[in-house]
């Protein structure tokens, strides 16, 4: 194949109830795919929505064996931060209000998932690359502003367990 | 390939609505009714049109964060703070004062001397125009705030305003669900006769608006099947073992229960 590069819709966020997972350090496609996997890509403003891995923390002491000035990371500081659109119609059914209402409640925890290479309507699959990480809910934030349509902002608190860039396995 | 999206962007402008209480205005503060609501002077319509989007900044933001992890924790856990809300309003001058036919007489009679104590109510809830009175069923947030220091814009060709910066007091219900007469209604909804090892997720209303997330779940046997803040039921008990599962909109107390048998 030739040396072509990703562009833009190749990317699917999502949340997962923690019960999705039989091990969430090797998630299977056919959980990834399962009812307690929720895809909201179409409803997450991209401005708004951040699925990075900061800086780790760092412990910089070394041994006698170390050569000076190693480093050596510790926790993992990912930073999740899902912005959703709102709905005209605040009681049907779409993606946007069901993205509502998972973002909307303080200290619901889920598993925050990117995947990155395919288009957000493909099921998951075996080899498909992905980062997980458990987060908890926060207040959400109502983001406004004259000229602009209403989101709802949920800045993720982080829970420990991250799994980032793993290949889905069968 | 482009998905076409299955929802109408909420445009921001003309569909956020914002009033102000005096304390005692509510019976329940974490659930008002629309009574109570539609009773405030100034009214929530003439309240919002006394407000620019210049200098708005007001609602509530993220909380802080508690980094004091447990022996148990593996990696980076934080978890919720004290909630962070308030901030400034601006509010446009009356022509004249003490004049009761004029919006932004009114609003300044209500907010304009510092130090005022009340709730601020914002609703945004789709295609809802500050005229539109408030019913049951609707989202609101309900903010206990207190004013404190204003800043005039009372120069150029701009109408004049004072910008209020409105201090959290504590006492804050976000997304709450307004009442109607009596407390809304708690309708729990799922199977009822999951199968051993089942794990699936329960739906809970109030006040017919969806509020799965928002309840508080329970269970009567954690060791047939437990359930999450999520709604998730996880089912650990034996074929025709029973647990009750429990939903309770913690701003009334209302509840609904389902009572599960394994399949």
């Amino acid at each position: 194949m030739a040396d072509t590069r990703l562009y833009r819709e190749n990317v699917t966020l999502a949340l997962a109830f923690p019960e999705a997972f039989a091990n969430w350090e090797a998630p299977t496609a056919a959980e990834l795919n399962g009812a307690l996997v929720i895809n909201i890509t179409c409803a997450l403003n991209e401005d708004g929505t951040t699925f990075d891995l900061g800086d780790s923390d760092t412990d910089d002491t070394i041994t006698f064996c170390q050569a000076a000035g190693s480093v050596s990371p510790t926790f993992y500081n990912p930073e999740v931060v899902y912005e959703a659109e709102r709905s005209t119609l605040p009681t049907a059914t779409n993606q946007a209000n069901t993205a509502f209402g998972l973002l909307a409640f303080p200290d619901v925890e889920y598993f925050a998932i990117l995947r990155v290479g395919k288009d957000s309507d493909v099921a998951f699959a075996v080899g498909d690359r992905v980062s997980l990480v458990r987060a908890a809910t926060d207040l959400p934030v109502d983001v406004a502003g004259n000229g602009e349509n209403v989101r709802l902002q949920q800045n993720f608190l982080n829970k420990g367990d991250v799994n980032w860039g793993f290949e889905v396995a069968a | 390939m482009s998905v076409t999206l299955d929802y109408v962007k909420l445009p921001a402008s003309g569909y956020i609505t914002a009033a102000f209480y005096t304390p005692g205005s509510f019976s329940n503060w974490k659930s008002p009714t629309a009574t109570e609501l539609n009773a405030a002077a100034p009214t929530a319509a003439q309240f919002s049109k006394s407000i620019s989007w210049n200098d708005f900044g007001f609602g509530v933001q993220a909380s802080n964060t508690i980094d004091d992890p447990s022996l148990a924790d593996i990696g980076n856990v934080t978890d919720r703070g004290a909630a962070q809300y308030g901030g400034a309003v601006s509010y446009y001058y009356p022509n004249a004062f003490d004049d009761n036919s004029n919006a932004y007489s009114l609003t300044y009679d209500a907010i304009g001397t510092p130090r005022t104590l009340g709730y601020m109510v914002l609703r945004i809830d789709g295609l809802k125009p500050s005229t539109q009175v408030f019913a049951e069923g609707d989202y609101i947030h309900v903010l206990q705030v207190l004013s404190d220091g204003q800043t005039n814009s009372i120069t150029g060709e701009e109408a004049f305003r004072y910008t209020v910066n409105w201090l959290q007091k504590g006492n804050l219900a976000v997304y709450t669900v307004v009442q109607g007469g009596s407390d809304p209604a708690v309708v729990v909804t799922g199977s009822a006769t999951p199968a051993a090892a089942a794990k699936y997720r329960l739906r809970a209303t109030v006040a017919g608006r969806e509020y799965t997330n928002g309840v508080v779940w329970t269970t009567s046997a954690p060791a047939v099947a437990t359930v999450s803040s999520g709604g998730v039921v996880t089912v650990l008990g034996a074929s025709a073992a029973t647990a009750t599962i429990t939903a309770t909109f913690e701003a009334t107390g209302g509840t609904d229960t389902l009572d599960i048998t394994v399949a």
